[in-house]
């Protein structure tokens, strides 16, 4: 508290109230983007259940149609059509968007079900390289679990990176990249650079 | 995106799914919710994620939520839930293997804190930006009128007024604290379906 504070008017907060207002998780900032991943999710939701008819019966054709146009702002592309290789011939593909740490950039995550795991091609744009003491780590997850899918500097370009993750749960539906100092510590660092929902691809 | 819906259609606009008045209701709580999910997770990431699940739950809630009900503790129970959830996840030692009795310990701060720390960001969350940010600088920062307004470069009468202001509203705004104050171990009220 400042010494010099006006005494009158922070003496009118009940007891505590002033001790709570110090407190740092009071004051914890939002990550850039978490609005738009927020209702992201919520439209892809929607998007997913709509075939089924669970929600479409509660949701006008306008408010439909606003749920797409929203899916479209969101970025949320799938990818059809033919591939060059063929374990991505039914690979889908999504947005990420960017936090507060790397403002300015974007990327798309490609999703391919393979015998051998579940194969993610991140293409990044205006993302900087890592610098010397750090890299790049991507993550999915679901909130409760989180696994790693390697790692990356981009140092190089921003050509489309390869990684794998040894999991296909069906739950998992956010996909993460994070700034990592090279330090030892396989934990996340909690640094989110871009922040993405997908839905997991069957394998075909 | 701009964002215009009158107060009163939010909610019921929300009970039928409408994913702009969940947009709507995280302008308005979403920093409440980061804030009970930061006081329980410890872990920023976490947290995020946490927001993130909450209001994707509310919103697959949204048809049992009614409306004579208080919106605001709805939604805290269905975030401490979640975030207690997440701090057990990340207890577990491995994922399908042996799952231990985690009995989550919220460091240092206990639920009642927790709930109160939401409806102070949320108050603090209502107030203009210029007040919020001397409120700010005030308590988090520890810094005085005058480095206030060096800072910002305003007269320190200014930041003195703004100050007052806030301090009014806020002491408005969570009256209800000082007066029933939750005895150790009291439930909060309007707990949500999980």
């Amino acid at each position: 508290m400042s010494d010099d504070a006006d005494t009158d008017a922070v003496g009118d907060l009940p007891e505590g109230i002033a001790a709570a207002l110090a407190r740092a998780d009071v004051w914890a900032p939002l990550p850039a983007g978490l609005e738009d991943a927020v209702i992201g999710a919520i439209t892809f939701e929607q998007r997913r259940a709509a075939p089924r008819g669970a929600r479409s019966s509660s949701l006008p054709w306008w408010l439909a149609a606003a749920a797409a146009l929203i899916v479209v702002v969101a970025g949320i592309v799938v990818v059809t059509g033919a591939q060059d290789d063929a374990d991505e011939a039914d690979g889908v593909a999504f947005a990420l968007a960017a936090t507060e740490l790397a403002p300015g950039a974007s990327a798309t995550a490609q999703f391919s079900a393979t015998p051998a795991g579940l194969r993610i091609v991140l293409d990044a744009s205006d993302l900087p390289g890592a610098g010397p003491d750090e890299m790049y780590e991507a993550w999915i997850g679901n909130g409760d679990v989180r696994v790693s899918c390697g790692t990356f500097h981009l140092r190089g370009g921003d050509d489309p990176i390869s990684l794998w993750a040894g999991t296909e749960d069906p739950s998992f539906d956010t996909i993460t990249v994070t700034r990592e100092p090279l330090d030892g510590d396989a934990a996340s660092s909690g640094q989110v650079v871009l922040r993405g929902q997908f839905d997991m691809p069957a394998r075909s | 995106m701009a964002v215009t819906m009158a107060a009163t259609d939010v909610l019921e606009r929300f009970r039928a799914g409408d994913a702009e008045a969940v947009r709507v209701l995280y302008r308005e709580h979403a920093g409440a919710v980061m804030t009970v999910a930061v006081s329980i997770v410890r872990d920023r990431e976490l947290a995020a994620d946490v927001v993130q699940q909450t209001f994707v739950k509310a919103w697959r809630s949204a048809a049992s939520f009614h409306g004579d009900r208080e919106f605001a503790p709805w939604l805290y129970a269905i975030a401490r839930n979640t975030a207690i959830d997440a701090l057990r996840a990340e207890a577990k030692p491995t994922r399908g293997g042996h799952e231990p009795e985690v009995d989550v310990h919220v460091d240092g701060t206990s639920l009642e804190q927790v709930w109160e720390g939401y409806q102070i960001r949320h108050a603090v969350d209502a107030l203009p930006p210029d007040e919020r940010d001397v409120v700010r600088r005030s308590h988090l920062l520890g810094q005085t009128h005058d480095q206030i307004a060096t800072e910002l470069g305003v007269p320190i009468g200014t930041v003195k007024s703004r100050s007052n202001r806030a301090h009014r509203r806020l002491a408005t705004a969570l009256a209800h604290l000082g007066a029933n104050r939750p005895a150790h171990g009291a439930v909060v009220q309007g707990e949500a379906e999980r």
